[in-house]
């Protein structure tokens, strides 16, 4: 079963708050993770290792580079989520 | 079987699966070594990683600059292995500010970091493995090539010629007690450490074209494979020696 949009993005949330410490309360889809959040590069790699873990697939580099804001994860989470390239 | 079976091996400078250190680390394991890693700083994505390699390795954290943490290193490690056979150094930082064409403008201190880090922590790590190391073994160290000035690698080049004096001098010291210390003095690789480097482009655009043999800057592999090269019993009386894995670039010229 695929998750919609509104899990990933709780789910994103979740990663950001427990792995590179970003309040709950800072966490909107629109923030950019650079400068909304302040999240350097190595803070953003770490983030996308968990959600690779977490959602069951690999985020190439050269996608992982196009990702600025926190939306842009949800949506290729919810591109790439392997419950929805099977269903 | 594999030409690292029954090798126990401390690899440093694993950071993310891109990471130079995480490909040797997963070749020897596929070899047959016994591995134990060291983490700096993001412990948790180290930890991480690890779990990717065919087996998960446990991770020690180490910051080569903490005489403390150095101290206790051959301890820690003997929790999990009972010896060690082969260290890979792949360890290396400068500040920002001693790279990028800045050269000469570069205060000492940025200098001395990138030193102490990237040259001296070779030294340090040894020393460090050394009361493991009673049958000898083989440290292999990631380098670049100092020889020539490149373009925005600035003070690093300073410290990676260091890095190599460093690696002939301790050669010379442990080779008494059946310690061989090599580097392998690889091409541009596209890894997190490289995109810290202001620039790092001039190289990666170029050195496919100059290299006789061609040269994959996203292709670890064959940095990995004369790592483990060199670890294993294969270079059984070879010490102080460079190893330029890249694609040929350092011997010829234009």
């Amino acid at each position: 079963m695929s998750l919609n949009q509104q899990q990933i993005f709780e789910a994103v949330a979740q990663i950001l708050t427990k792995t590179v410490g970003v309040p709950r309360d800072a966490i909107a889809p629109g923030k950019t993770l650079k400068e909304d959040l302040e999240i350097d590069s190595l803070d953003t790699v770490e983030v996308l290792v968990a959600a690779e873990d977490d959602f069951g697939f690999r985020i190439p580099d050269e996608d992982a580079a196009a990702m600025t804001t926190i939306q842009d994860i949800v949506d290729y989470v919810y591109e790439h989520q392997p419950e929805r390239a099977v269903s | 079987m594999g030409i690292l079976d029954g090798k126990r091996i401390l690899v440093t400078g694993v950071l993310t699966d891109a990471s130079i250190g995480f490909h040797v680390a997963k070749l020897a394991q596929q070899e047959g070594a016994t591995l134990v890693l060291t983490g700096f700083g993001r412990m948790s994505l180290v930890e991480r990683i690890a779990k990717r390699l065919p087996e998960a390795a446990p991770v020690i954290e180490l910051d080569v600059t903490n005489a403390e943490q150095l101290d206790g290193l051959a301890g820690k490690v003997a929790e999990h292995v009972d010896g060690l056979d082969g260290v890979v150094h792949s360890i290396g930082f400068a500040p920002q500010t001693a790279m990028g064409g800045n050269f000469m403008n570069t205060g000492w201190d940025d200098v001395a970091t990138a030193v102490q880090i990237s040259a001296y922590s070779l030294k340090s790590l040894t020393a460090a493995c050394l009361p493991l190391m009673k049958n000898g073994g083989s440290v292999v160290g990631l380098d670049f090539d100092a020889t020539q000035a490149w373009p925005v690698y600035d003070w690093m080049g300073v410290a990676k010629a260091g890095l190599e004096s460093t690696a002939r001098y301790l050669a010379k010291y442990l080779g008494p007690d059946g310690v061989r210390v090599n580097l392998v003095a690889a091409g541009p690789l596209k890894t997190m450490a490289a995109k810290s480097i202001p620039g790092f482009e001039e190289f990666t655009n170029v050195w496919p074209d100059k290299a006789p043999l061609g040269w994959d800057v996203a292709d670890p592999e064959p940095t990995a494979k004369a790592c483990v090269a060199l670890l294993s019993d294969w270079f059984p009386a070879t010490t102080g020696e460079i190893v330029h894995v890249d694609g040929g670039v350092h011997a010829v010229g234009g």
